[in-house]
């Protein structure tokens, strides 16, 4: 096991040394604005571009760019410089952590405690009307997109423009260690749009894969031994079908750290899918690369932890 | 403007999109106008002004937007929201009120003296103003002479520096907080500048921009060295001489305000500072924002609110919309590559343009009006550029376009089928985000017409500007997204640096037609170095007229900028900066 680890730990290097080299060349490859020309303001005399150029070290072969970007994030854990802020783009990442880790495990509880039950019951009451409901449900979650759901919430719930005033608004993010109460309460309803649509979907995959599994031999064979339904279900039947959902739980939790874009803008939540965006916006190469790294950083990790956890949760899986 | 305020102009207006039509607009400064057009009525928007009965010392004002800060180091500050806030923490040494598009003294103790040459400007500064903590010093003319030193040095990258203060040993890339030569500092109280040409009249227009505000002499010295300046990284350390300091700041999230202990109502003389202290949160969503704005009754938005918000705005809510002047649009033709270096096919692709769709596309006569020419109503000397008629070209003249005169001059530039036959294709480039798609497509149309073979390039706005239209080797033959906001009320700033050939740079042209005629070339020169209002607005308009006869861009629209309030705040609109004055505006 310990072998594993580290053979993928490596593994992650190299993956993210890929992943900010791509990055690298598909910036400098499309159109995207030039920085220097962005820091420079209006009608810039070529002594100030060429200056800015030099400083910002865009003067130089993309190779010894990239090198030396490779180099600081390597050595100095430095991400460089926002073009647009002016400020260490490994401080914005990290002052805006916090709140991406906030609205995404808050959201994880969420579709879980959600999911998980809705497609137990939906696959042991198959084809009822419980079953029927909570799939056409789950259906019409899965379509909503987060933005619109989003919006639907605030102007339905909020209390400030809402119909009903139930939720803290848009804006109204709190760090938890400032106020957990206040925490709670603004993250509440982005957890519960953010969380909607994983809900529906792990319910149905999972109400699928539980299917499945409840005609295997092995829980006939369960059954035959007098075992209680219960016992056979969530011991023998959902043990074996929550595996896919463990997979797809690494893959979604990676992603989600590394930004809910949509989810952070409409609930005005300060985190790292939102500093991603006006990186892409303002072109801001640093800002673009940090935010990617960590996003990709985030999901081969999350990868990892799901590999390393099939262990203990599958008895069939085991590691040389 | 500078770029990222160029990029705005879009914006905004793109936010201002309003599906409501056949209405029409003021041209006033003010959104407490009572004019009616068109159908629609700007009676009842919010009153914008001051109103010293109305307000009250005193509170927390709460601002909401959804655009961030770009720099709010004065030297660097470009960009309308930075304004605000500079403008709070700061005092240039004039400044425009919301009731007057005149400067007047702000640190400075009196009117400029400018010499019969024009080449000589010498401001006063008032004793004993002094800067925030932890400096709490006096300013003194040094701290002037220091902060254009910042703002030639490279590191600042200050945006207007060489365009507006030609001043005489100004360095062209200086890295370091250098004195320069052409400014003198005879006592405490008095900085003299001379300049490398007659000049004063304008440069007495730009001692309102923030980069004239003082500066410790010799406190920035090190943080200047780095590139970008570190000044500008933490904008809690500076030193202020406003009535508001910046007490926390997060980029692109939030900014807190409070009071400055060392500022001085009385001595100031003109910034009532109504509010104790200013909370601004800004990266919300836009339709959120303008929403919880609408819906508060303490709210302020820094940026205008999207199409539906707007709209409901108008209908249910018109005490809490302002709408103002903003800006212009206009489609560059770049006059120095075919098939547009012809004079008579430019004048030919604008007569075929329907340029009411501009207006539509932006959502209709409530956001602006059809232009003729590039002197924009909010600018001095749009009076005598002939106003809403213009000039009276017959290829301006109908707004929905006109083949006949379309026609007429593609024969005149020897295409008697009115087709054009040659073999240059048109390529234009616009932004990739509405209305820009909308705009290239228009603009397609007109030339299509005519048998141009196009292409259109979408892109995002940035890009638009930093690797196509403001780049002068891409060679773009329309620029249809473009606009441009003045820099000040003066005709100077709303032609000099878009139609001037001395302003074209090779990167981040904001010249996108490329035009470099000596007439517009000279007529604006000329104009720059007259005192006399009167003469100086009518040069300009000449300046402006020949700007139109070389048809070097398709005028689209005069815009307007909508925002919106709570119920009970009390909004003050700059109306040079098209947004509002927080040492002006006051909580509920």
């Amino acid at each position: 096991m310990t072998r594993y680890i580290i053979r993928r730990l490596l593994w992650v290097i190299v993956l993210l040394v890929v992943v900010s080299a791509v990055t690298f060349v598909i910036f400098y490859t499309l159109p995207s604005a030039d920085p220097a020309a962005l820091r420079a303001g209006r009608s810039p005399n070529p002594a100030l571009i060429a200056s800015i150029r030099h400083n910002l070290g865009l003067d130089k072969p993309i190779y010894v760019q990239y090198w030396r970007y490779v180099k600081g994030v390597i050595l100095h854990f430095n991400f460089g410089y926002s073009y647009q802020f002016s400020q260490p783009v490994r401080t914005m990442i990290f002052q805006r952590l916090p709140a991406t880790i906030s609205l995404t495990v808050g959201a994880m509880v969420v579709w879980l405690l959600v999911g998980l039950p809705v497609g137990i019951i939906s696959a042991v009451r198959s084809r009822s009307l419980l079953d029927r409901f909570t799939m056409g449900a789950s259906l019409l979650a899965i379509s909503a997109p987060v933005y619109w759901l989003g919006l639907v919430g605030l102007y339905l719930f909020a209390n400030d423009i809402g119909k009903v005033h139930i939720f803290d608004g848009s804006g109204t993010y709190t760090g938890l260690t400032t106020n957990p109460g206040r925490w709670f309460g603004s993250l509440l309803l982005p957890w519960l749009v953010l969380a909607a649509s994983f809900a529906a979907f792990y319910a149905r995959l999972l109400r699928s894969n539980l299917i499945e599994t409840m005609s295997e031999d092995y829980i006939r064979t369960a059954r035959a031994k007098g075992l209680r339904e219960r016992r056979v279900i969530l011991r023998h039947g959902v043990r074996s079908a929550i595996t896919p959902i463990v997979t797809v739980l690494g893959l979604d939790i990676g992603i989600l750290m590394g930004g809910a874009i949509l989810t952070e803008t409409v609930f005005n939540i300060p985190g790292v899918g939102r500093l991603a965006y006006e990186g892409i916006i303002n072109a801001d190469l640093p800002v673009i690369q940090g935010t990617v790294l960590f996003g990709a950083f985030f999901i081969v990790i999350a990868n990892l932890v799901v590999d390393i956890g099939y262990a203990f949760i599958d008895p069939r899986i085991r590691y040389t | 403007m500078r770029l990222s305020r160029l990029t705005l102009i879009p914006l905004a207006v793109v936010a201002c999109a309003i599906v409501v039509t056949a209405c029409g607009s003021s041209s006033s400064n003010s959104s407490s106008s009572t004019s009616s057009s068109g159908g629609l009525s700007l009676n009842g928007l919010a009153n914008t002004k001051p109103n010293t009965s109305a307000q009250h010392m005193g509170g927390t004002l709460n601002m909401i937007s959804a655009e961030g800060w770009e720099h709010l180091d004065p030297a660097a500050s470009y960009f309308q929201i930075d304004y605000l806030v500079v403008y709070a923490t700061q005092s240039p040494l004039y400044t425009f009120t919301p009731t007057s598009d005149n400067p007047t003294p702000l640190l400075a103790s009196g009117p400029p003296q400018i010499s019969a040459d024009g080449k000589t400007v010498t401001v006063h500064i008032k004793s004993g103003w002094k800067f925030s903590p932890p400096v709490n010093r006096a300013v003194t003319s040094k701290d002037v002479a220091w902060a254009f030193s910042r703002m030639f040095n490279t590191n600042t990258q200050n945006g207007y520096a060489s365009g507006y203060f030609p001043i005489v040993g100004a360095p062209s890339s200086a890295t370091t907080d250098k004195p320069i030569s052409g400014i003198s500092t005879p006592n405490d109280t008095t900085v003299v500048f001379h300049l490398t040409k007659p000049f004063g009249k304008t440069m007495a227009e730009a001692l309102t921009l923030p980069a004239t505000s003082a500066a410790p002499a010799g406190l920035t010295t090190a943080a200047d060295k780095s590139s970008p300046s570190k000044w500008d990284s933490d904008p809690t350390t500076q030193a202020f001489t406003g009535p508001y300091m910046i007490k926390s700041y997060s980029p692109g999230r939030n900014v807190t305000l409070v009071r400055n202990p060392n500022w001085s109502r009385s001595l100031d003389g003109i910034r009532p500072a109504y509010s104790d202290k200013i909370v601004w949160n800004a990266g919300a969503d836009a339709t959120v924002a303008a929403r919880q704005t609408l819906d508060s009754t303490n709210l302020l938005m820094a940026d205008g609110p999207p199409a539906s918000v707007l709209k409901t705005a108008y209908q249910t809510k018109k005490t809490q919309l302002s709408i103002a002047p903003l800006g212009a649009y206009y489609a560059a033709l770049n006059v120095t590559v075919p098939p547009f270096n012809n004079l008579n096919l430019r004048k030919a692709a604008i007569a075929a343009q329907d340029r009411s769709a501009y207006l539509l596309a932006r959502g209709g006569q409530l956001v602006g009006h059809v232009s003729t020419h590039f002197i924009y109503p909010e600018v001095p000397g749009f009076t005598q550029a002939g106003g809403n008629a213009g000039f009276g070209e017959d290829y301006v003249a109908n707004p929905k376009g006109d083949m006949k005169v379309a026609c007429k001059y593609m024969k005149l530039a020897g295409y008697p089928n009115c087709k054009y036959t040659g073999s240059a294709s048109v390529t234009i480039v616009g932004a990739n985000s509405d209305p820009g798609p909308q705009e290239m497509q228009i603009v397609q149309n007109g030339l299509n017409a005519l048998g141009f073979k196009t292409t259109i390039k979408a892109v995002p706005q940035q890009t638009m500007y930093s690797k196509f239209c403001g780049y002068v080797k891409a060679h773009i033959n329309v620029c249809p997204t473009a606009g441009w906001i003045e820099d000040f009320p003066d005709p100077y700033a709303a032609l000099f640096v878009p139609f001037s050939g001395e302003a074209i740079v090779p990167i981040n042209n904001a010249n996108w037609a490329n035009l470099n005629d000596p007439k517009v070339n000279k007529l604006i020169d000329q104009g720059a170095g007259i005192s006399n209002l009167s003469q100086r607005y009518q040069v300009f308009a000449q300046a402006d007229k020949a700007i139109v006869d070389s048809a070097a861009a398709i005028p689209e629209i005069w815009a307007n900028n909508a925002l919106v309030e709570g119920s009970k705040v009390h909004g003050v609109l700059d109306p040079w900066n098209d947004d509002w004055n927080l040492s002006f505006s006051s909580p509920s």
